[in-house]
């Protein structure tokens, strides 16, 4: 099929009046959350998680996806007007966007914000559907020992690009895989981790422990500081002019470009995603420019690059997940757990078995896109005004949504306590420094990770071998090894100082 | 190791603490050789790897200086919402969703968030009677408890 064919058939399905409406949906919810401080996207798709249990697996992740892009948008709201990033995406965006926004020039930062997302967005769109179909092409000759050095590679990555030390974020991952050998033995069907009990030969269920790890967690965050929210900085109380002058787009196109390719590509990467992409899109754009003295005072580059990276990342963050069935970070690995409560599994299969669904999904980013632009160019005063909601209302609402959710995957009231567990759990890990992505990652591919491990040894006789003797993995290893040897010879180096020290002393 | 703070050091502790019960729960499952791998292979190597990386996070430079400690109070509220949403779960069956979810968001709303008492009764009140209007035309049978006839 060719690739207007399928964008045909992809725009049959998106255009369908109840996919217009979960996209709606998806993108509004999108920007409030966006908007809203300490509510981030993976959280509030782990809350949705149940509720898409009910409607059609295409409607669903388009309502999901509409949520994560959508919050890169409203994220970028508080970040110029208050000062607040709303998404860690937008960080980079307060810099120049509040100076900008304290000078009188709020309405074209915003503009270009938006109109930045929107170029990005679309852009980053066009390169997951020229991208992914010969990559999916490709990923059909995988065999088993490629898919293990695939999660492998994606794990170590996601721990040694994320944030945090890296021991810590291994450590989470290696959590992960264990939580993951819970119930079945996925090729034995051995019950191993269950204690004799029966509701735990099913495994651990994705919804009630990523309800807690986000959405609870981040309850529990709130409710522990609770002036936060309140704390915010005043609105400005007018917005003019919203469409940057001809010196402003002058300068920004190029920055928005730039921003697109930088984003397009970090966001592909295992663990990078759109926070990363917007820090190296920042300074990308600092370091090429001639007075790079502007950057902090009002550039308007500095809030071209990072609002257009972090969209661009949105839709290569795609690209993995649709063509290998790998999740690139946290927010796609909930996707992935959207796509199994359906019974679907994404990877190179998709797009032969289901191609009115992978293309119906990518359709929908452009009609999603179009939306927030429309959305949010006229309605920033009222999203901006959402950043107001006290934490006093905000904390009912999630632990409600979290309850719920969590008894409604099995209508037992034990999955409330498992959910309890999970959020107690989180709030401590990200009290004590460990990040939660590598475990709920490492979570959803362990299975994957145990199978292929053991298909690839039975398959090669118990030879480890069969790992570095085929090209893809024998590449994969090399690009994992190459971010792993220095943070961990800088560990080393460390190490051994700190002995010739220890030595010292006892002299 | 000076300056790590406390917490921290309980957190890898327990994951190392995990990994070992992980060992030790291991034991009754065929490890299988190279060649065919059992049903405890992997669960074993998995317990390992988190020993070592946990044990390794405990002993490298902590990086999280910035990271700020809960307050006391913070805590106390913590706890009484965990408190509160354990007794959700067990109440919930004999009590009913609706009777269980005023509860839960009066104190969530009036105890912890210091909303007036007026706006917390009609938001809890409001809260759980449309949501257990909405949820059970979705199909989610929530249970009736003691308001059940």
């Amino acid at each position: 099929m060719d690739i207007l064919s399928s964008l045909a058939l992809g725009f049959s399905v998106s255009l369908e009046p109840a996919n217009l409406a979960y996209c709606f949906i998806g993108v509004l919810l999108g920007t409030v959350i966006g908007v809203l401080p300490g509510l981030g996207s993976a959280a509030t798709i782990a809350l949705l998680l149940p509720i898409t249990y009910r409607i059609p697996p295409t409607s669903a992740v388009i309502m999901l996806a509409g949520i994560w892009y959508g919050s890169m948008y409203g994220g970028s709201t508080t970040s110029i007007l208050l000062r607040v990033p709303g998404e860690s995406a937008s960080v980079m965006t307060c810099i120049d966007g509040f100076e900008m926004a304290k000078r009188g020039r709020a309405g074209a930062a915003l503009g270009i914000s938006a109109f930045g997302s929107f170029i990005a967005g679309t852009l980053g769109l066009l390169g997951l559907i020229f991208l992914a179909p010969p990559l999916a092409e490709f990923a059909l000759d995988f065999g088993p020992p490629e898919y293990f050095a695939l999660t492998l590679v994606g794990l170590t990555l996601v721990s040694f690009l994320g944030s945090g030390p890296w021991p810590r974020a291994l450590a989470m991952a290696a959590l992960g895989l264990l939580l993951g050998t819970v119930g079945l033995d996925p090729v034995r069907s051995q019950a191993r981790f269950t204690f004799g009990t029966l509701s735990l030969q099913g495994g651990i269920e994705i919804i009630p422990m990523v309800m807690g790890l986000f959405g609870l967690s981040q309850a529990f965050t709130m409710i522990e500081r609770r002036a936060s929210v309140e704390e915010i900085a005043a609105m400005p109380k007018r917005l003019r002019e919203l469409l940057p002058n001809r010196d402003e787009w002058r300068l920004a196109i190029g920055a928005i470009l730039r921003g697109s390719l930088v984003g397009f590509l970090v966001g592909v990467l295992p663990g990078a995603g759109a926070t990363i992409s917007s820090y190296v899109a920042y300074a990308v754009e600092k370091r090429r420019s001639p007075h790079p003295e502007r950057f902090g005072t009002g550039a308007i580059e500095g809030v071209a690059a990072p609002e257009s990276a972090n969209n661009a990342a949105t839709a290569s963050g795609f690209i993995p997940l649709l063509t290998l069935g790998l999740p690139a970070n946290v927010v796609m690995a909930l996707m992935l757990g959207a796509f199994m409560l359906h019974g679907v599994t994404p990877g190179p299969m998709l797009l032969v078995q289901k191609p009115d669904m992978f293309w119906g999904i990518v359709t929908s980013m452009f009609i999603g896109n179009l939306m927030l632009l429309v959305l949010n160019l006229p309605l920033i005063g009222v999203f901006a005004r959402v950043a107001y909601m006290p934490s006093s209302y905000l904390v009912p609402v999630i632990v409600l949504a979290c309850v719920i959710g969590a008894y409604g995957v099995n209508n037992n009231p034990v999955d409330i306590l498992v959910m309890l567990g999970f959020g107690i759990f989180g709030y401590l890990a990200e009290k004590s420094g460990y990040s939660l992505a590598p475990l709920v990652l490492a979570f959803v591919l362990g299975p994957l990770m145990e199978t292929s491990l053991r298909q690839s040894l039975i398959l090669s006789q118990g030879s480890f071998g069969i790992f570095f003797e085929r090209p893809i993995t024998a590449a994969l290893f090399a690009l994992g090894a190459a971010v792993v040897i220095v943070p961990v010879l800088r560990l080393v180096l460390r190490w051994r100082a700190f002995g010739r020290f220890l030595k010292k002393v006892k002299m | 190791m000076r300056g790590v703070p406390h917490g921290e050091h309980i957190f890898g502790a327990a994951l190392i603490a995990v990994g070992l019960f992980a060992l030790y729960a291991r034991t009754d499952l065929p490890l299988g050789t190279l060649r065919e791998p059992g049903s405890g292979f992997f669960p074993g190597a998995v317990a390992v790897a988190l020993i070592l990386f946990a044990a390794l996070a405990l002993i490298s430079r902590n990086s999280q200086t910035g990271r700020r400690r809960a307050e006391p109070r913070g805590i106390a509220r913590i706890s009484i919402l965990s408190v509160l949403i354990a007794t959700y779960a067990s109440l919930l069956a004999a009590v009913g969703f609706v009777l269980c979810t005023v509860v839960l968001l009066l104190v969530t709303l009036r105890g912890l968030g210091m909303v007036g008492w007026l706006p917390a009764v009609l938001w809890a009140a409001g809260g759980s009677a449309g949501c257990y209007f909405l949820f059970t035309r979705l199909g989610m049978p929530l249970p009736g408890g003691l308001l059940a006839f």
